[in-house]
């Protein structure tokens, strides 16, 4: 969701600090996923900048579920919105405003023509998001904490498991990722295939 | 349905580029207006700013009595047509021409078969009946075009707005399309603005043209007032083609060099001027006091007409000549040349 946002706003809006988003939407491909973590921790920790306001509302961030999303977040959102931006410049906002002027309402335009027009780019995106999620293991790593049952994602059960000489165990959870790696990657492939097809199709017009 | 639309005194400027600077037009209930002018002289954004979808730096459009400013985009009711369709290319004709139906808040929306029945009267109306479940890309260019008009004209607007409806088309698909048009605004009588930078169609087309060229409108008026009547320059040059003499007026007359060339001139104003004299206002005639020697020194054929050019000395650029039903001169012959009418402006 926050990539549709970004990329909605980067691709239809002229606004001040635009290149500073877009650097901004670039930066979890360049920064190392572990270094990301230890800014998390940094940030969020109990000796980090927001800390002591997060422990004196009583949130927990940093070794609990929301760091894990906030980690995946970072790490993933790119994926979607450098997949939407050249599709959602390319469209141009004719289209929206053609359905504005027809009376839409802007939520009625966005979910009548914006999505539908980006739906095969926006699978694309979620897929590669989920796959990245999947295999995500630095940032989240040092993120969780790693506490069983609780904050853990199955690379890092993977790890764990490794461990703890738990050898059968760990190739299980490892074949389950691989396979679920291979369906992702089947998608993809079919993904591709359509949304070539989707291309060419709004080449023609 | 059709309402008056008043433009006072628009300015707009992008960055900072002027694209409108100071334009007003008034525009009658029913009148079918084409703004012509070349490109980037403001076309479509005029349009763009009578449809709401750009906002004016200074000045106001008004809709009837109505401040425009205080509408939103569907109080509007505008139909747009835009430059490249837009056609929502993820649904088919029905539902293209529907959306807007579909739109209107709850207790304003027709039922289905309402909407259904609406469609199919909108698509006999521009003329494509039963291709309700094609999609846009199964459409030729000339059919999407009607498809974006009928469209625009579903949510019964006040005010059409066309951007170069015929931009895209090839020559023969435009004439047709013309006179379509034509008709159709005469049946529906909206009032109509339709932007085009092809003078012919503005001419044949509209009750009104205005001209405008960067940012500015240079001249209002019906088709035989502007081509016959062009109040600057630009406007002469920009209708049609147009020979450029430098002459100097004296009393009633008009003189190139020493030579008088065109006489009874109504208007007083002496001293350097540009004469502007199309190719149809220069005829081969035999002896005139008022009359410009000349060399023909190539001659050529443009569709029906045909065009002799002729080199008249202290002249660097030969002068273009139609020779109406005249005999053709001969390459190199020493001919005669008569002005019948002419446009003069005060050289700046
Ligand atoms: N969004 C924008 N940002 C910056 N400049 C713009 C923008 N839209 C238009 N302009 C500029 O304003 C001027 C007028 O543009 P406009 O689109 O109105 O021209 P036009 O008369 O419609 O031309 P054409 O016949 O090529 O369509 C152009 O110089 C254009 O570069
Ligand atoms: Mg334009």
């Amino acid at each position: 969701m926050v990539g549709i946002a970004a990329a909605w706003a980067v691709a239809k809006f002229e606004f001040r600090g635009k290149n500073l988003l877009i650097s901004l939407i670039d930066l979890p491909f360049s920064v190392s996923p572990v270094i990301s973590g230890l800014v998390f921790v940094l940030l969020f920790g109990a000796q980090g900048y927001f800390g002591p306001w997060l422990q004196a509302h009583d949130i927990k961030i940093v070794f609990a579920l929301p760091g894990l999303i906030l980690a995946t977040v970072f790490v993933t959102f790119p994926f979607v919105a450098r997949e939407l931006i050249p599709h959602m410049q390319s469209l141009g906002s004719a289209d929206e405003e053609a359905a504005l002027t027809l009376g839409a309402s802007p939520w009625r335009t966005f979910f009548t023509i914006t999505l539908p027009n980006v739906k095969w780019s926006l699978f694309y995106g979620v897929l590669l998001c989920n796959a990245r999620a999947m295999g995500e293991f630095g940032a989240v790593a040092v993120v969780s904490g790693k506490i069983r049952g609780e904050t853990n994602t199955m690379p890092l059960h993977v790890e764990i498991l490794y461990n703890e000489y738990m050898g059968p165990a760990a190739f299980a959870v490892a074949s389950l990722l691989a396979g679920l790696a291979l369906v992702t990657l089947v998608l993809k492939t079919l993904l591709e295939w359509h949304y070539g097809d989707a291309i060419a199709a709004s080449r023609r017009h | 349905m059709s309402v008056a639309v008043t433009i006072e005194t628009i300015e707009k400027r992008f960055e900072n580029f002027p694209a409108l600077r100071g334009v007003s037009l008034d525009i009658q209930p029913g009148e079918l207006v084409a703004l012509l002018g070349p490109s980037g002289s403001g076309k479509t954004t005029l349009l763009r700013l009578i449809a709401g979808l750009e906002e004016a730096d200074r000045g106001r459009v008004l809709f009837g009595e109505t401040d425009t400013r205080d509408l939103s985009l569907r109080e509007r009711r505008i139909g747009f047509v835009f430059q490249q369709y837009a056609l929502f290319k993820t649904m088919n004709v029905a539902d293209n021409i529907a959306f807007g139906l579909r739109s209107r808040p709850r207790g304003e929306r027709p039922g289905a078969s309402e909407i259904g029945r609406r469609v199919k009267e909108l698509l006999e109306l521009v003329q494509l009946p039963g291709l309700e479940k094609r999609y846009p890309s199964q459409l030729s260019g000339g059919q999407r075009q009607r498809v974006a008009l009928a469209r625009a004209l579903a949510i019964e607007p006040r005010v059409l707005l066309l951007d170069e409806p015929f931009g895209a088309l090839d020559a023969k698909v435009r004439k047709d399309l013309r006179a379509w048009l034509r008709e159709l605004h005469g049946r529906t009588g909206h009032t109509t603005v339709f932007v085009t930078h092809d003078q012919e169609e503005a001419l044949e087309l509209a009750d009104r043209v205005a001209i405008l060229n960067e940012g500015r409108i240079e001249q209002v008026g019906s088709a035989d007032d502007v081509y016959d009547h062009p109040a600057t320059p630009f406007v002469c040059e920009f209708l049609g083609e147009v020979n450029k003499l430098p002459v100097k007026v004296v009393g009633s007359q008009a003189f190139f060099g020493d030579r008088p060339v065109l006489g009874g001139l109504a208007q007083n104003q002496g001293g350097p001027a540009s004469l502007y004299v199309r190719p149809q206002h220069l005829r081969i005639v035999d002896e005139t006091p008022l009359a410009l020697p000349g060399t023909v020194e190539h001659l050529r054929r443009n569709g029906p007409l045909r065009r002799a050019e002729v080199a008249v000395d202290g002249l660097k650029k030969r002068l273009d000549v139609d020779l109406a039903s005249q005999v053709a001169p001969a390459i190199g012959e020493r001919v005669r040349l008569r002005i019948t009418h002419g446009n003069l402006f005060a050289a700046a």
